[in-house]
């Protein structure tokens, strides 16, 4: 996490510093999860928000900031134990653009810390379990721009990030690893400078 | 991940009531005299005065734990709590009475020393107090100790009016109100008030005289108290339900009634008869308490009864144990024999299935395993299903409805374990089939 910290650190200077293009947008994507315990418990399918800011760097690099939010109900296979999902994406790194007359064409990747919340809902298991952990996402976007200043950025990303939970012998529950592998397909609306 | 397995539990030979099932043996058996259950009625205490020993047999796998073996000098007498893990057993060598730990033999507050001979003791109801019946014949005297068992200290002595008069035995009533001691010189028994320790004497009882009476046994309801004439060869029933008792009931045999028990359901008792001259002629003979009828004796089969001493019956079950001392025809040891009471108890469930389950959430899984069944196919109507992790019956997990669903979902298991469920069926006087296993692997 602190590697992190000191990468968003970064970017921050990078992107203050005099920049040609900066984009500000709010973002909603459907969010679908690629694991299949996930699909399972949550559905195969929800929706994400988020925001994200785009600073130019030079020769068609730019560096991005985002951060995203998913919460989502659902209930365990064949026992029906309510529980509820929380996950904070946080995404810093890097895309390139390639511009045409309307907007732009872009790529990127990035480093994706990821916060996970559980809450189980059954009087047989811990009810709460938080963790941090660090991904990864890949991007691909077009954006256009509609009017002066005003763009849409229709995107499609695939972030992955598997947050760690120790196996403890002999604990009351089994506790395992979660893949929150999903690919977004959204729209962002925004403002660019 | 999941594996079925499933089996049923019988125990050794038959099933059918008043009928000898099995013997259990051990190397360390001299003379069994004694016999009490552990609280959860798991364990059967064995006290053996020629051994100088406590015992212990664990009634899941009817078997002696060799490494569980408590030393005492002489002991006749054990009585144990049945609110805890605590016995006493008396010693009329040493006029001690020792507590100790009946899951793992251990003395747990010294000797209590009596001062007097000891003869027998019981419990309260309550388990507030165990009464120490003693005698000095030389100051003529007798008495009833009290020990506070929850200090283990010696709380009060009881001068018994008339003093020596051959104390045999001491009972209390079902509701811990009165003390009966018998008095096999006077042919009476004594009879304490256990609030105010007054007292008064059932004298002998025409038609039927108490003379000799030893062994005493009261039924559950408090209304009879049976008892036995020892040596002198007979039983009586004593009514006490009217002032001044009566005694309705005695017969005669030529052997000598070693103790009586009576079931839980006080329809029953169980007489010991010792034959003093051919041992293997000794017999457990069955009184029907309603018609005042001895019904016969337990049908042994291939089994043996040869100097029995002693009878306990299993709460809850219908189990009965008989404590066989040592043979002085062949000088073979004793050993304890089981056998069926009339106690009509349901059949085990039938058809028992286990399923290991996980419930998974997202970043921890519940391991479960549901164990199905079904009711008996014969016999009494179970109200309800009792399910434990032990053959012995010590640990009870669940307690299910026979209304409702015949499942039970045991949670939070671990990977890699085998996991046994031993299920009952509880008839509605609380009595207990045999158990049936299943058998659940994660």
């Amino acid at each position: 996490l602190k590697k992190n910290l000191v990468l968003l650190l970064s970017l921050l200077l990078v992107i203050n510093l005099p920049a040609r293009d900066l984009l500000i947008e709010v973002k909603s994507a459907l969010f679908l999860p690629t694991n299949a315990n996930f699909k399972n418990i949550y559905s195969k399918k929800g929706g994400i928000y988020g925001l994200e800011l785009t600073g130019e760097l030079g020769n068609h690099w730019y560096g991005f900031m985002s951060a995203d939010f998913f919460k989502k109900h659902g209930y365990t296979v064949d026992f029906n134990s309510p529980t509820k999902v929380k996950i904070t994406n946080l995404g810093i790194g890097l895309k390139y653009f390639l511009p045409f007359s309307n907007g732009d064409l872009y790529f990127g990747l990035g480093v994706l810390p990821t916060h996970l919340h559980t809450i189980d809902s059954s009087e047989f298991v811990p009810a709460s379990h938080a963790k941090w952990s660090c991904g990864g996402l890949v991007k691909f976007g077009l954006i256009l721009d509609i009017a002066e200043h005003l763009f849409v950025d229709l995107f499609c990303d695939y972030d992955f990030a598997q947050v760690n939970f120790k196996f403890i012998p002999n604990q009351p529950t089994q506790l395992h690893n979660a893949r929150l592998n999903s690919f977004w397909l959204g729209l962002g609306v925004g403002w660019r400078l | 991940m999941v594996v079925i397995l499933f089996a049923a539990f019988r125990s050794m030979g038959s099933d059918a009531p008043n009928t000898v099932t099995g013997t259990i043996s051990y190397a360390g058996f001299l003379n069994p005299v004694a016999l009490a259950f552990s609280s959860d009625n798991s364990k059967l205490l064995i006290a053996d005065d020629s051994a100088n020993a406590i015992f212990q047999v664990d009634l899941g796998l009817k078997a002696v734990d060799p490494a569980l073996t408590f030393s005492v000098t002489y002991p006749t007498a054990i009585a144990a709590r049945t609110d805890n893990k605590v016995a006493y057993v008396l010693s009329p060598v040493t006029n001690t009475v020792t507590a100790f730990n009946t899951t793992t033999l251990e003395n747990i507050a010294g000797l209590l020393m009596v001062d007097q001979q000891t003869v027998t003791l019981a419990i309260a109801p309550d388990n507030l107090t165990v009464y120490v019946l003693g005698v000095n014949t030389g100051l003529n005297e007798a008495y009833v100790t009290l020990i506070d068992t929850n200090a283990n200290v010696i709380e009060k002595k009881i001068t018994i009016i008339g003093g020596y008069q051959g104390q045999a035995d001491i009972v209390v009533s079902p509701d811990g109100s009165t003390l009966y001691v018998s008095n096999s010189l006077s042919g009476t028994i004594t009879v304490i008030d256990s609030s105010d320790y007054t007292q008064s004497t059932i004298s002998s009882l025409s038609p039927y005289p108490l003379s000799g009476a030893s062994f005493l046994a009261i039924t559950p309801n408090g209304q009879t108290l049976c008892v036995t004439g020892g040596s002198g060869n007979w039983t009586s029933e004593v009514d006490l339900t009217v002032t001044p008792p009566t005694s309705a009931f005695s017969t005669n045999s030529a052997k000598a009634i070693s103790f009586i028990a009576i079931t839980p359901n006080g329809t029953t008792a169980y007489f010991a008869y010792q034959n003093t001259t051919t041992a293997s002629e000794s017999s457990i003979d069955i009184l029907d308490v309603a018609s005042n009828n001895v019904t016969g004796s337990l049908d042994i089969g291939s089994f043996f009864i040869t100097t029995p001493n002693s009878i306990a019956l299993r709460p809850n079950t219908n189990r009965g144990y008989i404590a066989n001392g040592y043979n002085l025809d062949t000088s073979e040891i004793g050993y304890i024999s089981i056998f069926n009471t009339d106690m009509v108890v349901p059949n085990s469930p039938t058809n028992l299935q286990g399923i290991a389950q996980a419930n998974v959430f997202l970043v921890q899984t519940d391991l479960i395993n549901t164990i199905t069944w079904s009711a008996p196919t014969s016999g009494v109507s179970p109200v309800s299903y009792q399910i434990y992790r032990d053959v012995g019956l010590a640990q009870l997990i669940a307690t299910v409805s026979a209304n409702g669903v015949l499942q039970y979902q045991d949670h939070n298991r671990q990977y890699n374990t085998t996991y046994r469920y031993y299920i009952v069926s509880v008839g509605g006087d609380g009595f207990l089939s045999q158990p049936a296993l299943v058998v659940v692997s994660n």
